[in-house]
């Protein structure tokens, strides 16, 4: 079902005789998604590099004679500001390929750290942050404190290693690949047996640049 | 400008590259390449990260009540892990890519920028986050490295040719390292703006000379390639002096004049009484460099929409220091011209088929807000009035302005070698 609303997005919303679909212009055009991309890679120097500060005073490692909180209260502004910049053009790079997107199994995996992350945040502030008074002011916070930060820097590493990859096509559907990176992407049978994200038909359409998902996959952008 | 146009005779060395150690390994594996490209990336967040801290920090803003120089000794591990991830894959990616990073001009600004932003975060810095004024500081190291660096420019255009382009970097040099005592206030920052600007304009003026020489036959006529343009040469300093008497007298004068200035500069800062003599020097060799990036970033085609980055990062620091007033102002100021090219693009005179003025229309919107930035940024930084005057001296709260821009400088261009 997200596979077609996704196509939908991609092919046709905002397609008109005479234009592509806005997803198709966005993706074409001249600097709109080079400012966007770039935007969204400058952020996240912003965004890890101040959350890895964080975890690492969380971790006991850095900062040991800052209280926590200080240090929180300060950057977190920043963590903040930068993660909804990074949120907003990160869908708004989606939103340029997003049946690609969403079959690419990076892409699956860095959502799933995402996820990991996210959760992470809010047991870190339902359970451990509960009593942080407590070891505001320590060197060594306690363990849970100091595995939430450790979780914290991990999986953002991963994130952007991820997210990284999601640039190659070494798993795209229809390359011969193992039968559980199949299963992770989604990619579909078809009669002749090669395997691809879009199993159906192209979808016909009066404008003319309507390329098929899997040709842009190759160029690997 | 590119590294191939300033230096055309590295070109069967660069071709070389990617088939030496540990190129030749790296550029057929896909993987290798990817991973050393993630590590590149968590490098630059590290450091990034490093980097706005303690840049917010010395201009007063983030962490006041922790002394600067112990938030600078808290993040300098952290932020030579950056450095050591940046450039420990960057030169491998570098080798593997070399052909195309050789005609980069993205590439050309993020090395100038890097450049300024270790000799930024290194020497000067180190130097004003220093916790005993008289402990052994590499200032004077740094001023010296700085300094030599700048001629080594110099005269490495001379040797490839750009004889005038030497000769003004030379002048602009030599201006830096005539840096009065003391930094912020002198009036030096204003005479090597000047002298930057100049040497921008001589690149400008329409004189072939000032470029390369074109190759003259026998009757003195230039010779036409194979496009109809004439065939460009290179030229070292004496056959100048045998072919043509202007640009020979140029490259002699150069050559003169770089090594009388880099003996003075040398001997100015190791004779200089205190460090922060030398840090002068050394702050405003960075700058200058910075700002021949900034300048390459802006006029290259292709790559200066990525200024984009550097105008969202000034007025991203200037929100974070301005007080209530400056802020609103800016904010307004801002959303007024961008709701106004907006209109011009889409109401009134629909653009969008017109290429060339819609890419002025672009380009004088972002210049106009880069001015004001700068206007605004320069308030706050040195006018007894503004809020964040209060909490650090103005140079203290420049050099973290300005190494956390030269780093900002280095991110865009690298992202803008991929795009352009």
């Amino acid at each position: 079902m997200l596979h077609d609303f996704f196509r939908w997005i991609q092919e046709t919303l905002g397609a008109t005789a005479s234009a592509e679909s806005w997803s198709q212009q966005f993706r074409g055009s001249l600097n709109l998604w080079g400012i966007t991309e770039g935007t969204h890679v400058l952020t996240l120097m912003v965004f890890a590099g101040s959350i890895w500060l964080v975890d690492l005073r969380l971790m006991g490692v850095a900062f040991k004679s800052t209280p926590f909180s200080k240090l929180n209260d300060k950057v977190l502004p920043y963590t903040v500001v930068s993660f909804a910049v990074l949120i907003v053009t990160g869908i708004a790079l989606f939103l340029a390929k997003p049946v690609d997107y969403y079959h690419n199994v990076w892409f699956r995996a860095k959502m799933i750290f995402l996820i990991i992350a996210a959760l992470n945040i809010f047991w870190f502030h339902v359970k451990v942050q509960k009593n942080e008074a407590e070891w505001d002011e320590a060197d060594k916070p306690p363990t849970s404190a100091r595995l939430s930060g450790a979780i914290s820097l991990s999986s953002w590493v991963i994130v952007i290693i991820l997210g990284r990859f999601i640039a190659y096509n070494w798993y795209d559907c229809g390359k011969p690949l193992p039968g559980f990176v199949n299963w992770f992407a989604e990619c579909a049978s078809t009669p002749s047996g090669i395997v691809t994200a879009d199993a159906a038909p192209p979808l016909v359409f009066p404008a003319s640049g309507a390329e098929s998902s899997t040709s842009q996959l190759a160029q690997g952008r | 400008m590119n590294f191939h146009a300033i230096f055309p005779l590295m070109d069967p060395w660069v071709k070389n590259l990617a088939f030496a150690f540990p190129a030749w390994i790296v550029k057929p594996s896909i993987w290798i390449f990817a991973v050393l490209e993630s590590f590149h990336l968590l490098g630059l967040a590290m450091l990034g990260g490093c980097a706005l801290i303690l840049g917010m920090r010395m201009m007063g803003v983030l962490l006041s009540s922790v002394p600067v120089p112990t938030v600078a000794r808290t993040l300098r591990l952290w932020f030579n892990i950056g450095v050591a991830l940046v450039l420990g894959t960057g030169i491998v990616i570098g080798m593997s890519n070399a052909e195309k990073l050789y005609d980069s001009p993205a590439f050309l600004l993020k090395m100038l920028s890097m450049f300024a932003a270790l000799i930024f975060s290194y020497g000067v810095v180190t130097y004003f986050t220093n916790e005993q004024e008289n402990a052994v500081t590499p200032a004077k190291i740094w001023a010296s490295v700085a300094a030599n660096f700048w001629f080594l420019c110099a005269l490495g255009l001379l040797f490839a040719g750009h004889s005038f382009t030497a000769l003004a970097l030379v002048l602009v040099g030599g201006v830096a390292a005539a840096a009065p005592k003391g930094t912020s206030r002198s009036p030096v920052l204003w005479v090597l703006g000047a002298g930057i600007l100049a040497t921008l304009a001589m690149n400008f003026l329409p004189i072939p000379v000032f470029y390369d020489a074109p190759k003259l036959d026998a009757a003195g006529q230039p010779i036409l390639g194979a496009e109809g343009k004439p065939v460009e040469t290179m030229h070292f300093f004496w056959e100048f002096l045998k072919h043509d008497t202007k640009l020979g007298m140029a490259g002699f004068i150069t050559v003169i004049l770089s090594e009388a200035l880099r003996a003075v500069t040398m001997m100015r800062i190791w004779r200089s009484e205190t460090q922060t003599e030398a840090a002068s020097v050394t702050f405003s060799f960075a700058t200058a460099l910075w700002v021949a990036s900034v300048w390459v970033f802006a006029f290259s085609t292709g790559v200066n929409p990525g200024t984009f980055h550097l105008v969202c990062a000034l007025f991203l620091v200037a929100m974070g220091i301005g007080g209530f007033r400056t802020r609103v102002t800016l904010g307004a100021a801002v959303a007024t011209l961008v709701v106004a090219v907006a209109i011009v693009t889409y109401g009134f005179f629909p653009v969008q088929e017109d290429y060339d003025t819609f890419m002025s229309i672009n380009k004088w919107a972002m210049r106009v807000i880069a001015v004001v930035l700068v206007a605004v940024l320069g308030w706050e930084m040195f006018s007894a009035n503004s809020k964040a005057n209060k909490d650090a001296p103005s140079v203290v709260k420049l050099v973290g302005l300005f190494s956390l821009l030269a780093w900002i400088t280095v991110a865009a261009g690298g992202r803008w070698i991929g795009l352009s």
